[in-house]
């Protein structure tokens, strides 16, 4: 018996056919991972250092507005992606400690500045950004560290 | 006929399948990235609250730590005695000059201008690993 041929309804096709999510789906994540990836290395306010190495070093915790000075290995200061001498640290720093102290004058607790120095810096040059924060009365301060296990990661 | 639907249903079985292995594979990779997202660490430290010409802490007898060299070359002092070109002997000679005790008992780091900063880092791990409550650095010469 010779086999009917029919023509498909079109209501059909596109239910059997159907549209497949899957692909989507996975290029999705793979495009978030992606950018994930890529943002965290395109931190503007992050100098490209190699950090000190402490295996007794607490997570980081950044909060908004935090003030971020990379000493670069030879000594110069650079805020979120500028270059900044002495007096232009000041100028940062009057600013930084009139945002760290509250209408009532008390100091939020949380608000450190974060000095992120290489590994080479010589001390002398993380010693005078730390005595202009004292000069601004900014007292707390926090150096960023890397983990052992990542330090070695990134030697290999 | 029903041998038709067994294969038909073992086919959706395994196209069901692939998605959730796609999934799962990009789930892993997710939270294998996750550790390498922010690799940075933190140690705080609380600077003196007085002028950079006055004594730091207010303890009779802290320990204090010298580290003198130039970058990499340095070598490392507790309490004015050489400890020697390696800080690994650091927190023991520490714990031994603070009778074995660090309660009430304040550390000041104090290394030269051109010492290697990862040296002062090591150095100040060591005293959190001591678990140390008060850890200093040396206040800056006057001007400088």
């Amino acid at each position: 018996m010779a086999k009917k041929r029919v023509r498909p309804d079109p209501a059909d096709c596109s239910a059997g056919a159907g549209f497949d999510m899957t692909p989507m789906i996975d290029v999705t994540f793979l495009l978030i991972i992606f950018f994930m990836c890529v943002t965290e290395r395109a931190d503007s306010s992050k100098a490209k250092l190699k950090l000190p190495v402490a295996d007794k070093a607490e997570k980081d915790t950044p909060i908004p507005g935090r003030l971020l000075i990379n000493v670069l290995k030879k000594g110069e200061v650079e805020i979120m992606g500028q270059r900044r001498s002495d007096a232009e640290l000041e100028d940062v720093l009057e600013l930084e400690r009139q945002a760290s102290v509250s209408d009532t004058g008390d100091e939020f607790p949380d608000r450190a500045i974060l000095i992120r120095a290489d590994e080479q810096t010589k001390y002398g040059d993380v010693q005078r950004v730390m005595g202009l924060c004292m000069k601004h009365k900014l007292w707390r301060i926090a150096f960023a560290t890397k983990d052992p296990i990542m330090s070695q990661y990134e030697r290999h | 006929m029903g041998a038709e639907n067994k294969r038909d249903s073992g086919v959706d079985s395994v196209d069901g399948f692939t998605s959730m292995i796609d999934i799962v594979f990009l789930l892993l990779i997710f939270f294998i990235l996750q550790p390498f997202k922010s690799p940075e660490k933190v140690m705080k430290s609380e600077l003196p609250k007085r002028g950079p010409s006055e004594n730091t802490i207010d303890i009779t007898s802290p320990v204090r730590v010298s580290i003198k060299g130039v970058d990499d070359d340095v070598t490392f002092y507790v309490d004015g005695r050489l400890v020697g070109s390696s800080d690994e002997k650091v927190p023991a000679v520490i714990m031994r000059n603070a009778n074995y005790s660090l309660e009430g008992i304040a550390i000041i780091i104090d290394p030269e201008q051109k010492v290697a900063f990862s040296h002062v880092i090591s150095v100040y791990n060591h005293c959190f690993g001591l678990g140390a409550q008060k850890v200093s650095f040396a206040a800056p010469p006057a001007g400088g």
